[in-house]
């Protein structure tokens, strides 16, 4: 399962690449309305090189074909919008780092993919859990009135901490063994925003933490290999 | 490790380091930080939604809720609209740039704890009433010229209008360009 996962979260991950950019076209009547000053054929040109650049990446078997159409549609996106929501960035984000990490052979490239995934995932939901502690809504549970619109009880006040603690938790993925647990913890997490809120945004959250799940070997063990030139985990 | 691998490892690093610190930039301590100042824009480069998943994220989500709904005297809650709501997002501003405009629309949605951030991080005085402007960017958007003056109602974007808990209001509380604060 594991091994499976990893051999197609690139895939998944360029495919909702792809999902996000049919998307913008689809609404480019709601994105571009009145606050950009391109004509519209401009976008449109662009967006079919962003297209193309993502048919590019789904092709390409070598690594080094991958990081120029990569490089070439996050520049394309990033000068086309002039926002760019919460689902594209973390999806630039994941097969960016997918196309080094999720190679066959595990090699020092492979692992340095790893250790920038982490990193920013790590970085991310720390913050993202100290503003909710700090959150006078979340530490009452009134948060998940607003969201469930559901009468206040126990059972939200207990919800609304789970989801502070979950998000401290990510720290975890570091060790190997918990790992295998939190990863999936935050794929729950992200499969009831995907239903509740944002489809996309939570599809690509849990493949963000599908990547992460698929991360096998002691994560410490490896920086020592590769730093000190001792015997790759 | 070969000098190649050593030179990626510390690429890494400053990226991450960068990644890091660029947040900050929205505490009031290191606002005015250089090298907070610094990561913030090399990050920025490539992440212009950053700050959106540290700072506004909880606030971000009760904006989408509150918004459509204020009927004159307080905001009743809705439904969040679903992947659709990019679209508001975007038209309320990149938040690298413009989130002093997010932090005012905050303060009109009547977010204590947004107010607070404001007044906190452009050292707004105490206890006197503050005047704003808002852009006109955001009048011409979407949300904004989808309130017809004419007949006072609220008419949603395309995509949203199908969303069966939105409410029609009377009040031209969104055609205002000017609006009154005060900092607790």
């Amino acid at each position: 399962m594991q091994n499976y996962l990893r051999g197609h979260l690139y895939t998944f991950s360029v495919f909702v690449l792809t999902i996000i950019n049919i998307e913008k076209i689809l609404n480019y009547q709601i994105y571009f309305s009145a606050t950009h000053s391109l004509t519209s054929k401009d976008m449109l040109i662009k967006y079919a090189a962003s297209l193309l650049s993502v048919i590019l990446l789904l092709v390409s078997i070598k690594l080094k074909y991958r990081v120029l159409p990569l490089g070439s549609f996050i520049l394309l996106n990033i000068s086309m919008i002039p926002f760019i929501y919460g689902a594209d960035l973390f999806a630039y984000a994941l097969a960016f780092y997918l196309i080094f990490s999720c190679s066959e052979k595990h090699d020092f490239i492979s692992f340095l993919g790893e250790y920038l995934l982490f990193g920013m995932l790590v970085t991310v939901y720390l913050y993202n859990g100290f503003y909710k502690i700090n959150d006078p809504n979340w530490t009452s549970g009134n948060i998940m009135l607003e969201i469930f619109n559901s009468p206040y009880n126990f059972f939200n006040l207990i919800l609304s901490w789970s989801v502070i603690l979950l998000q401290f938790s990510i720290t975890f993925i570091y060790w190997s063994k918990a790992r295998k647990v939190v990863p999936l913890l935050f794929c729950i997490k992200h499969l009831f925003i995907a239903i509740y809120f944002d489809l996309l945004f939570g599809l690509v959250c849990i493949l963000l933490h599908l990547a992460v799940y698929c991360s096998s070997g002691e994560f410490s063990k490896k920086l020592k290999a590769y730093i000190f030139h001792t015997k790759t985990p | 490790m070969k000098k190649q691998h050593l030179i990626y490892f510390i690429i890494a690093h400053l990226f991450l380091i960068f990644f890091f610190l660029a947040p900050l930039k929205y505490h009031t301590n290191f606002k005015d930080n250089i090298l907070i100042k610094f990561s913030f824009n090399s990050i920025a480069l490539l992440y212009r939604g950053i700050g959106r998943w540290a700072f506004f994220t909880t606030a971000q989500g009760r904006f989408y809720q509150n918004y459509f709904e204020y009927d004159g005297k307080k905001f009743i809650h809705r439904e969040f609209p679903r992947l659709k709501s990019d679209a508001i997002a975007l038209e309320l501003g990149n938040f690298t740039e413009q989130h002093m405009e997010m932090a005012k629309l905050y303060t009109i949605n009547q977010n204590p704890s947004n107010s607070q951030w404001l007044c906190r991080y452009y050292e707004l005085p105490e206890n006197k009433d503050l005047l704003f402007e808002l852009k006109k960017v955001y009048l011409q958007s979407d949300i904004f010229t989808s309130l017809e003056s004419d007949s006072k109602e609220l008419y949603l974007p395309q995509s949203l209008k199908k969303l069966p808990l939105v409410k029609k209001t009377s009040k031209s509380f969104y055609t205002q360009t000017l609006y009154y604060f005060r900092c607790p």
